[in-house]
């Protein structure tokens, strides 16, 4: 196989408009405070007893802490566990969670467009951007061209109707011209990208599925939660269908999950007769 | 415009984006904000270069209670304006993060520490390599310093002229006060504004360093070197 032609990484970019939503990177990768880990500060446990109640100038503190502790943790796109939150953020101190995840969560929708969602039954959250991007300025190069792949890879299984087999992945990618074997010189590590950065950021699931007449499980791959809350199903479906140049419709099954269903069936009787003149 | 800008998407958008970047030049925030603007402001109005330091400043009134800020620096240097997006405090909570490993923030401690000892505050690419040596613990490949020195020149922090790697917008905007508390013997204060200078003009008779607007200004009026009172002879 030659080398990859430039414009074939680029498909999406070319004939349809790919609006990737920024999610999360208003946690600036906090240098400035790391670098002064070599500080001997001692761990500063918080003087509010954990039983006591909360005066509102301390549970002001604690949504502050909250807030900042969320954007830090966000950074790397992995879901955020609330042991984490709780450790961080309030010091151990559990029982003012509820009240201390609401305003923050508030704060964050009012001052940055970043909404905190909770997956996992209130076990682990996501920071999802409430704001699409106003252009492609406002993302990285680099940013763009990893997450550029990732919405191939989800337009691909959302059309599929699901979760589809690692290979047919790779084979669709293949196509694509886009080999998992080596870096890409337009994606990068495509294969570090699909396997571990993309299920650690939650955008894909790698399932284990037991398949008939098959001695092995076979690993199929899913949209994540990430990729649920991230991604408008009518934008996927609209671009990949922009890419195979027919109009939506042609994809019933799709439309459906993308739009609802085009017609209810209650509203056979809604029809109006003609009146007998 | 008579009354305050109502806070919107238009700042949430611009907030993000300069956040996302690190830095952005005032030309490239500036193209932002136009495409922002397009998409959600209400209204038909497009905003001119001179509205940006108003929505920044909107957005700053929102993000000091979370001690961060979108400074604003000329960068002499390049003769270049950038918008920092600058997290100001360095307290025990704002060292949570789990984006860079120990190793790699001591390796941007190093090479902060290289280059404000530097005569010149600049360093040849091939110094900031050499300082993985020094790091206990977790080695870092010199691969993965480049990497982060790459990471690092594309947020600011870095900046490359002349071949020689040089404080960024980044840095002058985020730790100034940390350079000068660590390093107050080789960091130089602008005695005609107070502020740190970083890269400036020399004096050719004493040790003073002052910025190079500083100066220019100072020139219109008077010629002796506000430091030592002799003939100022450096160009500006």
């Amino acid at each position: 196989m030659g080398r990859p032609k430039r414009t074939l990484g680029q498909p999406s970019t070319s004939t349809a408009k790919v609006r990737v939503n920024i999610g999360v990177s208003a946690g600036p990768s906090n240098l400035g405070s790391s670098s002064l880990l070599q500080s001997t500060q001692p761990k500063q446990k918080k003087g509010a007893s954990s039983s006591a109640v909360l005066t509102e100038p301390e549970l002001d503190e604690m949504v502050i802490s909250m807030v900042k502790v969320v954007l830090n943790l966000s950074v790397n796109k992995h879901p955020i566990k609330k042991q984490a939150l709780v450790k961080h953020a309030l010091a151990g101190n559990g029982r003012a969670f509820a009240k201390v995840i609401e305003r923050a969560t508030n704060e964050l929708a009012h001052v940055y467009g970043y909404k905190l969602v909770e997956t996992e039954r209130n076990k682990k959250y996501i920071v999802v951007s409430t704001i699409t991007s106003g252009s492609v300025l406002d993302l990285t190069e680099k940013y763009r061209r990893t997450y550029t792949l990732l919405y191939l890879i989800l337009g691909y299984i959302f059309m599929k109707s699901g979760d589809i087999p690692e290979q047919g992945l790779w084979d669709y990618l293949a196509k694509l011209h886009i080999t998992n074997d080596r870096k890409h010189a337009y994606f990068g590590d495509v294969r570090k990208l699909v396997t571990q950065t993309f299920i650690k950021q939650a955008y894909l699931v790698r399932t284990k599925k037991v398949v008939e007449g098959m001695n092995e499980d076979r690993i199929f791959i899913g949209w994540g939660v990430r990729a649920e809350h991230e991604l408008s199903k009518k934008d996927i479906l609209e671009s990949m269908c922009k890419l195979l140049g027919r109009p939506s419709i042609c994809y019933m099954a799709q439309h459906t999950a993308a739009y609802g269903p085009m017609r209810n069936e209650d509203d056979e009787d809604d029809v109006v007769e003609p009146t007998p003149k | 415009m008579p009354t305050a800008m109502p806070y919107t998407d238009v700042h949430r958008a611009f907030a993000q984006a300069i956040a996302h970047h690190g830095t952005m030049s005032a030309k490239q925030a500036y193209k932002a904000l136009l495409a922002i603007y397009a998409k959600y402001h209400d209204g038909e109005e497009i905003p001119s270069e001179d509205d940006i330091p108003e929505v920044v400043a909107s957005i700053n009134g929102k993000l000091y209670r979370y001690d961060q800020k979108i400074c604003f620096v000329h960068y002499e240097p390049a003769d270049t304006d950038f918008y920092v997006f600058c997290n100001l405090v360095e307290s025990q909570i704002d060292r949570i993060q789990n984006y860079y490993s120990e190793s790699e923030t001591t390796l941007f401690r190093l090479v902060l520490r290289e280059m404000a000892t530097s005569e010149e505050h600049k360093l040849k690419p091939i110094m900031c390599l050499n300082l993985t040596g020094e790091i206990q613990g977790k080695q870092l490949s010199k691969v993965r310093a480049e990497q982060l020195l790459d990471q690092w020149e594309k947020m600011g922090y870095f900046v490359q002229l002349g071949g020689m790697w040089h404080f960024g917008p980044k840095v002058i905007g985020e730790f100034d006060r940390y350079l000068t508390t660590n390093y107050p013997e080789q960091m130089r204060m602008c005695k005609l504004c107070k502020e740190s200078v970083f890269y400036g003009v020399r004096c050719d008779k004493c040790p003073e360093s002052f910025h190079r607007d500083c100066m220019k200004k100072y020139l219109r009026r008077l010629t002796n070197c506000p430091g030592c009172k002799n003939l100022w002879s450096t160009p500006v």
